[in-house]
């Protein structure tokens, strides 16, 4: 089996308790506008530039086996990842490698010590990791089996049945909660919301830790009545989770040149920290 | 209490901004004192000298003060050393530049006139430097004697010298020296000073500084027992003596100067007291009168008695770590030892009986913190790249850690010494905190909390030193008590001539100097290269390659050794230290001088540094070398000299496709202590002229900086004038991406007893580690992990990129801003630029 991950991240703090690693899953169902991780959208690998670090010895044109046109090397580009491999200042980066589930585990589990020692352990986020379903059972089983507490952020479109393997494999999920209403939902992500909040309630019901994850998208949820329909929704539930709100950041913004896309939030203002405040406020009001 | 007392707060801006002076009192009072006892005994001449200083220097009490002691007649400048040799060269190199400098020093036309006409001639030959530097020519370790074919080749050699240099470096190095015109006094100077380079550095790899190094002085015993208590074991010592004995005299003279400076310490607070009364008399307010007098009281207690109280108890610390500057002429070398230990009994009693509240307790340590910082020194304009001008002190207060017995010693003094701290924002003394697995998680948590408010503290792990110190020669109680010296270095308190500084070894450039038969980097004037260790081209094995490498190094260790030999007797036979001496354990009983091994521990450490430098350039060796066979060895050293010009794709290759020590990649580590198993194969078996051993440190302070504007490209893809690796931490050019676990899991390897003198880990990470109180205990148990696997110290630097980049640019708004070099805190803005963008360069975790 092979799964393909973009990112192995390592020494995160936010992603869960203690010192993590965090393993991007490449792909996603969803398209968000404003979503920062632009490289882990599309399950084909993808070839990112980063001309800052580049020093123009030319070895990539050398090497491409595709026809190299004036119009940019982006054309007719298959990424097969020639030009990553032969870059010596790794300015050319194939995104998107495959890996078995053991390849995974072994290389995660050299910092077990770190793990155990500060009550930390993987987080896989993406994409969406649920997108490749298989694989990131495989790997949580053989990571469980090694004593290493689990994480997973999703955005929680998949179907219901993933519930049972996740309650089984997991010690935490970061849910992201996009919104509540079907019909903005529709429109922004192209899904409705229904099935994301069936998901939330089946978690929210198991033994499962949850913490709900909102980020404030400008025009999208940020306005109190959203967040005042999102915390009533939470308040109707059995248990309620522990919510954190994450500003909206402009971080995507330098990789669009990676990636030579248009991210389309490029000029939406950070959340200001009054708004920030202020949504906190509504949250911890239930 | 988050808010600064407003009297601190008074007391440390007045610091920061006070400008820079040069005081000529103690200089002139040595002199004159060691003019006048020619031929006496070295033991009885220091005292001599140190008790005419402490009688005849003007003192003050400088407003809202309560711990009285001022240690030079100016309100900001260090007690200068002239016997020792090394200030009295800086300064008669740049004396006429000291106005031009990048932190510009005063000094008066009179101080000037007597620096020239009176000091500079009674010294000339008679320094530790100047004796140390003979016997260096004697030995042939260097080559200083004059000659037209020996000068002409020295001429040419200068020219090679300066050819691998470009103008910004030479800049750099010269800095104030090329703003002010060539003067008659300069030129002569400058002549004379031909060879300083060679004397501090027999080899380019090599330095042997004249310090004798850092050590705890005994603070404790003053706090336990008063000077007093002192002398009278002297005198008993002394009615002891039998005439017969072998060096009875030599014995009884130590036994008379330990007395002579301990009543010249008492009697230089006794007229503090005095002054102190005389002010009283004339005070305007009560308040301000009370405080005179109750300094008064204080002087008149300490140190001669057991302080009564907890402000007396601080006031005697201060008098004996200042008076130890005063006597040794620098504030480099004292540390202040287990402060919460040996203050507690006061601290305790005051609070008990009502005496003293927390508040109080704590603007009194900041206030003994904040004097201990008032220090400056003209270090050479070379040296301002990477040093600190300002409270360069070594002054390391040690908390927490387990008792002599092995228990938990953690009490609430330690933590209201990490309160008074963190409230300081910015003290720049560096406390050290011990770390045990019986100390409580809140010690941990609590020092993790400080750094989201200000740096400077290093984390020591008991687990890992005491063994080590034990492996030493150390009881297992010594060993539990131990302190932290200078930088980050190991000693017993109180009780160890360790001498841990100012014997270096720069491995990238015994690698450099590997790699051109020993001709690169060239030989300054006077200076020898290295061996010949073979042709490169013959090297058709990595294990060739490593056999030359170690050659090289054995023969530098070799001279390093005999170089330290030389200073050593040196100070042994002319510059014995009995203020010192008197406060050290078993001194006394031996009647002995530190300087001749009287101290109950004696051990010189040699300073490695340059580790990652070196192990990263043997990895991307063998990578590229030998393993891909991409280009031969010869073809690589011809790119390294010209700097990779032409070839960044190979250094950029280099930088991103070889293994990194630094990244927890176990085979990279692995050669890392092959290395380090080397180097202390070479030392383990030598002795000093003392009968201690040798031991090894991995620390760099700011040295790596100079190193790496002196030296060439390396092969791990480092350019010429790049900063070498600091301590034990990876290289700044490139961290594969490992997390912060990386370097800690690189830094453990380390076996603790081969490098039991200390190693620092520098680590800088972003302020978001610490956002929440969660993140603050992933970081405290991210270093217990580190701990547990073995690892033996860490400084973290808490402050991102940006701080850093805008305290460059208005650097007024971040005076208080202080960060770890590599041993020792600094306040950001008073480094020099290289160092500063070393800092900046430096991985940074957590982002």
């Amino acid at each position: 089996m092979i799964g393909r991950i973009f990112d192995i991240s390592r020494g995160c703090t936010d992603d869960g308790p203690g010192l993590r690693t965090t393993v991007f899953l490449k792909g996603c169902n969803l398209s968000c506008p404003w979503c920062h991780n632009i490289e882990g959208k599309s399950f084909e690998p993808e070839i990112a530039y980063d001309v800052k670090a580049c020093i123009d010895c030319g070895l990539c044109e050398q090497a491409c086996p595709r026809q190299w046109t004036a119009e940019g090397w982006r054309h007719g580009c298959t990424a097969c990842g020639t030009c990553a491999a032969i870059c010596p200042t790794r300015a050319r980066k194939l995104v998107g490698r495959d890996i078995t589930p053991d390849e995974l585990v072994s290389e995660i589990s050299r910092d077990m010590a770190f793990f155990l020692g500060t009550g930390g352990g993987v987080t896989f986020s993406g994409g969406e990791p649920l997108a490749q379903p298989n694989f990131l059972f495989a790997c949580a089983g053989k990571l469980k089996e090694l004593g290493i507490h689990l994480a997973v952020e999703t955005s929680g479109y998949w179907p219901n049945r993933y519930v049972s393997n996740l309650v089984k494999l997991f010690d935490m999920i970061l849910f992201d909660l996009k919104h509540v209403d079907p019909e903005k939902c529709r429109r922004s992500l192209g899904t409705d919301s229904q099935i994301a909040l069936e998901n939330l309630k089946s978690l929210i019901r198991s033994r499962l830790f949850i913490e709900v994850r909102i980020t404030l998208i400008p025009g999208f949820n940020d306005a109190n009545a959203d967040l005042y329909a999102m915390a009533d929704w939470l308040k109707a539930n059995p248990k309620i989770p522990p919510v954190r709100i994450q500003p909206f950041h402009r971080l995507a913004v330098s990789k669009q040149e990676l990636f030579q896309r248009a991210y389309a939030y490029a000029y939406f203002p950070p959340t200001p920290p009054a708004r920030l405040r202020k949504a906190e406020q509504i949250f911890a009001l239930r | 209490m988050k808010t600064l007392n407003p009297r601190i707060a008074r007391m440390k801006e007045r610091l920061l901004s006070a400008p820079y002076e040069i005081c000529m009192a103690r200089a002139l009072h040595f002199t004159r004192s060691y003019r006048d006892s020619e031929g006496l005994d070295p033991n009885i001449r220091n005292a001599l000298a140190l008790e005419r200083t402490l009688a005849k220097q003007n003192i003050f009490i400088y407003p809202d003060e309560y711990l009285a002691g001022s240690k030079t007649e100016r309100y900001l400048a260090g007690p200068l050393s002239v016997e020792r040799g090394d200030f009295l060269r800086s300064l008669q190199m740049e004396m006429e530049v000291l106005h031009l400098k990048q932190r510009p020093f005063s000094i008066t036309a009179r101080d000037k006139q007597l620096f020239y006409k009176e000091i500079l001639p009674y010294w000339d030959g008679r320094t530790v430097r100047d004796r140390k530097a003979a016997g260096w020519q004697q030995e042939e370790l260097i080559d200083t004697a004059d000659g037209i074919i020996k000068t002409a080749k020295r001429i040419i050699n200068l020219l090679r010298f300066l050819k691998g240099l470009d103008k910004k470096r030479i800049r750099k190095i010269l800095g104030a020296n090329l703003k002010a015109p060539l003067s008659l006094q300069r030129l002569r100077n400058l002549y004379r000073l031909r060879f300083e380079l060679a004397r501090n550095n027999p080899t380019p790899a090599v330095f042997c500084f004249d310090v004798q190094g850092h050590l705890s002085l005994g603070v404790d015993k003053v706090i336990k027992q008063g000077m007093d208590a002192v002398i009278r074991d002297v005198k008993k010592r002394m009615a002891l003596l039998n005439k017969e004995e072998p060096h009875a005299d030599k014995k009884r003279n130590f036994l008379q100067a330990v007395i002579i400076s301990l009543e010249a310490a008492c009697s230089y607070a006794e007229r503090f007291a005095g002054l102190a009364e005389k002010q009283a008399a004339l005070a305007e307010s009560t308040q301000e009168k009370q405080r005179l007098l109750t300094i008064a009281e204080n002087c008149r207690t300490v140190p001669r008695h057991k302080p009564q109280t907890f402000h007396q108890a601080l006031q005697a610390a201060w008098f004996t770590l200042m008076i130890g500057e005063i006597q040794y002429g620098t504030h480099e070398v004292f540390a202040v030892g287990r402060i919460d230990q040996y203050l507690a009994h006061t601290y305790f009693r005051d609070m008990e009986q009502g005496r003293l509240d927390k508040a109080e307790a704590i603007a009194l340590l900041q206030e003994f913190f904040l004097k201990q910082s008032a220090n400056v020194e003209p270090i050479p304009e070379l040296g301002m790249e990477t040093n600190a001008v300002l409270g360069n002190s070594q002054h390391v207060a040690v908390i927490g850690g387990v008792d002599s017995r092995g228990e938990d010693a953690t009490n609430d003094l330690t933590f209201t010494i990490l309160d008074a701290f963190e409230q300081m924002n910015g003290s720049l003394n560096q406390l050290s905190v011990r770390i045990s697995k019986k100390s409580p998680k809140t010690l941990l948590e609590r020092t993790a909390r400080v750094f989201r408010r200000t740096n400077g503290i290093a984390l020591y792990n008991d687990e890992a030193i005491i063994p080590a110190l034990t492996k030493d020669g150390m009881t297992i109680e010594d060993a539990r008590n131990y302190c932290i010296v200078g930088c980050i270095e190991t000693s017993g308190q109180s009780n160890t001539h360790g001498c841990p500084g100012g014997h270096e070894l720069v491995l990238p450039a015994v690698l450099l100097l590997t790699l051109s038969r020993g001709r690169r980097p060239a030989a300054a004037p006077g200076q020898k290269g290295g061996i010949d260790s073979g042709d490169p081209a013959g090297f058709d094995t990595f294990e060739k390659f490593c056999k030359a490498l170690k050659m090289q190094l054995a023969h530098h260790i070799d001279i390093l050794v005999r170089a330290t030999e030389s200073k050593d007797r040196a100070y042994r036979d002319y510059l014995p230290a009995p203020y010192v001496s008197a406060l050290m354990d078993d001194c006394i009983e031996n009647c002995r001088d530190i300087t001749d091994g009287g101290a109950r521990y004696d051990f010189t450490s040699l300073d490695v540094r340059g580790l990652a430098t070196l192990v990263d350039s043997m990895l991307a060796v063998r990578h590229f070398i030998y393993d891909r066979k991409d280009l031969t060895l010869v073809e690589f050293i011809r790119i390294l000299d010209d700097d990779y010009r032409d070839h960044e794709v190979l250094r950029q290759r280099i930088i991103h496709e070889a293994p990194k020590y630094g990244a927890g990649d176990e085979e990279a580590d692995e050669l890392a202590v092959q290395v380090i198993g080397w180097i202390y194969d070479m030392v383990r078996e030598r002795r000093n002229v003392r009968g201690g051993r040798y031991r090894v440190s991995y620390y760099s302070y700011g040295n790596h900086v100079i190193d790496g504007i002196m030296l060439g490209a390396t092969p791990d893809g480092r350019k010429s004038g790049e900063p070498t690796s600091n301590g034990v931490s990876p290289g700044n050019l490139f961290v594969p991406n490992s997390g912060p676990q990386g370097p800690m899991k690189s830094a453990a390897r380390i076996p603790a007893e081969q490098a039991s003198s200390g190693i620092s880990l520098n680590m800088r990470f972003h302020p978001g580690m610490l956002k929440s109180t969660e993140s603050v205990r992933t970081f405290a148990r991210t270093i217990q992990t580190y701990f547990n696997l073995g690892g033996m110290h860490i400084q973290p630097n808490v402050v991102s990129t940006e701080t850093l980049r805008k305290a460059q640019l208005n650097p007024g708004a971040y005076k208080d801003l202080v960060v770890k070099v590599s041993g020792y805190s600094a306040y950001f803005c008073d480094l020099g630029k290289s160092i500063q963008e070393d800092i900046i360069a430096r991985t940074e975790f957590g982002q």
